[in-house]
């Protein structure tokens, strides 16, 4: 029992300490993915509808037009945490374009501004 | 240490829970992350979210996948046998966590590590309560940030559930997520309704508010966040083990 007890909130509060390290402080930055620290919902994200359009050739679907379409309904979304992140994976989608192909993404942003690029596959 | 608390911790360590709450709980949180792992097997969502690219099922991934439900399944139907199946589902969580670091994963393993043991004792029912506890504290204080308070990480995710995910959202919720003012306000509220409900859960009093807070954190978590099933299993969890006024206790069985 004590050495369970020592390994669960050791490793929790080595999670928080890690926090600390990395340079959390309350009401400053943000925490930083830390597993056990419990920072969910605390770090910085960006999120984007990205689309391609064309729609990119897709095994088992007509067409993939937008990253959403891979989604299930609840739970577990495809997403990135960032805009770079997801610039990236419409250019990896890009590869699978047989066309010329445009990326759309529309963004929104922690600051509470929504933004919208465009952008060739090639 | 004084003789008085020596006998209290080994009355505390051996002493049974009052009633059958850890069992219950065991079978509870087992059938909640049955249903999340069946689910996630069929629509490959752990295998999307690690390479959306990914056209088929990753071996070991599905490996862990038809293990956690096999053992869930024990944790649910077994008797004698449910602590080893909790033992097996909490390893298994711990490989699938390597590949895939979520902290719902990490919520399971520590939950599932304290359920593992055999028997109703106490000790497990109240380091639970601390457990539970401790997470929705250290949550609340991570969030403690100008991303969460400003209102800005709950802006992105809402508009990005409506936005993008065409999700069907209360007027009323809708019209505050084009507010960063609003978003703000709502996300000052999270915080002090997980530091409170961590109070209660740590005091043991007021369980009707503490059942209040858990419904209302997670209802909010689910409609706003996308995040259900860590809900579902914290919403169950405080409900089964925040001890029930003195007089309105079921006996064990």
């Amino acid at each position: 029992m004590v050495s369970l007890l020592a390994l669960l909130f050791g490793t929790q509060l080595a999670a928080l300490a890690a926090q600390l390290r990395g340079g959390y402080r309350p009401f400053g930055a943000p925490p930083v993915r830390v597993g056990l620290s419990w920072d969910m919902f605390s770090t910085r994200i960006e999120r984007c509808d990205l689309s391609w359009e064309p729609s990119l050739p897709w095994p088992g679907r007509g067409g993939l037009g937008r990253l959403t379409e891979l989604s299930p309904s609840i739970e577990w979304f495809v997403v990135r945490d960032s805009v770079e992140g997801y610039r990236r994976a419409g250019f990896v989608g890009c590869a699978r374009a047989r066309q010329p192909t445009r990326l759309r993404l529309r963004c929104w942003l922690p600051d509470g501004t929504e933004r919208r690029e465009e952008l060739s596959c090639r | 240490m004084p003789v008085s608390l020596v006998a209290r911790a080994r009355a505390w360590v051996s002493a049974p829970a009052p009633d059958d709450s850890v069992l219950r709980a065991r079978r509870v949180f087992g059938l909640i992350w049955l249903v999340y792992d069946l689910l996630d097997l069929v629509l490959r969502g752990t295998v999307l979210q690690v390479d959306w690219l990914y056209e088929g099922r990753p071996l070991s991934l599905t490996i862990a996948q038809v293990g956690l439900i096999t053992s869930e399944a024990g944790m649910v139907l077994g008797r004698g046998t449910a602590p080893l199946f909790t033992f097996v589902a909490v390893v298994l969580r711990a490989v699938e966590v390597s590949m895939y670091p979520l902290n719902d994963y990490y919520y399971f393993i520590v939950i599932g590590a304290l359920l593992a043991a055999p028997g109703n004792s106490l000790w497990r029912r109240d380091v639970l309560l601390v457990q539970i506890a401790w997470i929705y504290a250290a949550t609340a204080v991570l969030k403690l940030n100008q991303e969460w308070l400003s209102g800005g990480h709950l802006f992105v995710r809402l508009g990005y559930l409506w936005g993008a995910e065409h999700w069907p959202h209360p007027r009323a919720l809708l019209a505050c997520t084009g507010s960063l003012a609003c978003t703000s306000w709502l996300a000052r509220a999270a915080v002090v309704a997980e530091l409170a409900l961590a109070l209660l859960l740590v005091l043991r009093r007021g369980r009707a508010v503490a059942i209040s807070l858990v419904v209302g954190i997670h209802l909010f978590a689910a409609v706003a966040l996308n995040v259900w099933f860590f809900g579902a299993g914290m919403i169950a969890l405080v409900v089964i083990l925040f001890p029930k006024p003195p007089g309105r206790r079921e006996p064990a069985t």
